[in-house]
């Protein structure tokens, strides 16, 4: 089974989640599972509203998993997207064999990580040993269930409870501990003609 | 570019001075960083190749595809201390971890270390071929053809098959001869190697066009 997961904490990331979800739905027929401080003004097929913690949307984001237990592969869709057509494909390619397909993000060389704060920059290039690592894109993951998956979700938890900010830097640092099947999608699946991604529209720190 | 401190060393942070200590990566200018390398004060790990090969390189080696002069020139500072072979087109595993070079492509000879690091948690690490073509710009039309059928969706990154990370296991074995058997089908090398990639699907650690020196006298 196959569905899309979004997570919407505020005012704007829920009204952003709104629309993203009616335009998931104009093109691809599938459930929707949202986790949010406050109910959608929307019907979806399952929530988590408040989830516990105190440790806001990220924290909840890196819980997708957990929450859709049944489904056999995910895509997590951040709320401030749009979905232009079928996307299909990128659960084609979880059934072909990968674990996890995603796009790099616009951001390398000296821009890759602006976001991320010194201090944990400073930890997880000396955590990775590399100084020039392909920053990824976490705002459209989809996701194949398996162990080594699990896996990648628990330390990237494991890795975000160190700094409790951003989620990528963490992301990088979780994957050089726990190797998966990445392919690369491009751009049109995360800030183009797939997906529509408004970068930044609802940023928010925690 | 961030660079990781030998020593102690202040930078402005908000309009603020703020002590980094040593072993803190800071994020300077070119310049700054250049100075502070030349100073002893920071380092870009893995810039003394030499010295981090020493004892080491044993089971690594660079195979350089291409020009053996070009070749020869870039690999002088390492002569000795790192395997060299030379080879025609056709990439093949002579050490337990090999970079194959394709003279074409800026060697960045500092990352060398980090890169064969690299290969203790993945089977393959290659950069990317450029910031914005796509499988879908790549190739003639029956070649795109072919890939889409496999890889299903053509809007995805190109690797840059003139550098390449492998260690020695079965899955870049078997990667390679699918990589030469796709390559028999059509003109594009990158699209023939997307193939076998995806049919494979070893453990790949995609880098970014800086490893390929491709941002390095900008700017930006």
């Amino acid at each position: 089974m196959r569905g899309a997961v979004y997570v919407a904490y505020g005012e704007a990331a829920r009204s952003e989640a709104v629309e993203s979800i009616a335009s998931l739905r104009a093109h691809n027929d599938l459930p929707v599972f949202c986790i949010s401080d406050v109910k959608l003004d929307i019907e979806i097929d399952g929530c988590c509203i408040g989830f516990p913690g105190g440790k806001g949307a990220r924290w909840a984001k890196l819980q997708a998993e957990a929450f859709v237990q049944d489904w056999d592969q995910f895509v997590y869709i951040d709320a401030d997207t749009r979905i232009r057509c079928d996307i299909t494909a990128g659960f084609d390619i979880l059934d072909d064999g990968w674990d996890i397909a995603m796009t790099p993000s616009a951001n390398q060389d000296d821009d890759a990580f602006w976001h991320i704060g010194d201090g944990e920059m400073s930890a997880t290039l000396n955590e990775i040993g590399n100084p020039y690592p392909l920053q990824l894109q976490c705002g459209m993951m989809f996701v194949q269930r398996n162990e080594q998956t699990e896996e990648l979700y628990a330390r990237w938890r494991d890795e975000w409870v160190k700094w409790h900010d951003q989620d990528q830097a963490a992301f990088i640092r979780a994957l050089h501990q726990c190797p998966v099947k990445l392919w690369l999608l491009g751009r049109p699946w995360n800030g183009g003609a797939v997906i529509a991604h408004r970068f930044g529209a609802i940023r928010r720190r925690g | 570019m961030w660079i990781k401190l030998k020593s102690n060393y202040k930078i402005e942070k908000g309009g603020k001075m703020v002590q980094r200590v040593a072993g803190d990566w800071i994020k300077v200018g070119k310049q700054e960083a250049g100075l502070l390398i030349a100073q002893n004060r920071a380092e870009l790990p893995g810039q003394d190749v030499i010295r981090e090969f020493a004892g080491g390189g044993k089971d690594a080696g660079i195979l350089a595809l291409g020009s053996p002069v070009a070749a020869a020139l870039v690999l002088e500072e390492l002569k000795g201390k790192l395997n060299v072979k030379y080879g025609d087109s056709s990439p093949w595993l002579p050490w337990e971890k090999t970079i194959i070079w394709d003279t074409g492509v800026i060697l960045r000879t500092e990352m060398i270390p980090t890169g064969l690091g690299l290969l203790d948690m993945w089977q393959i690490a290659m950069p990317l071929w450029d910031k914005y073509s796509l499988a879908i710009h790549e190739g003639d039309e029956d070649d795109r053809e072919q890939t889409k059928a496999i890889v299903r969706d053509l809007r995805v990154p190109l690797y840059d098959t003139r550098l390449i990370y492998a260690r020695e296991c079965d899955e870049i074995k078997q990667l390679f001869a699918q990589w030469s058997t796709e390559r028999e089908k059509g003109e594009s090398i990158r699209l023939a190697f997307l193939r076998a990639f995806y049919q494979v699907k070893p453990l790949m650690l995609a880098l970014p066009i800086t490893w390929t020196g491709q941002y390095i006298d900008s700017d930006r």
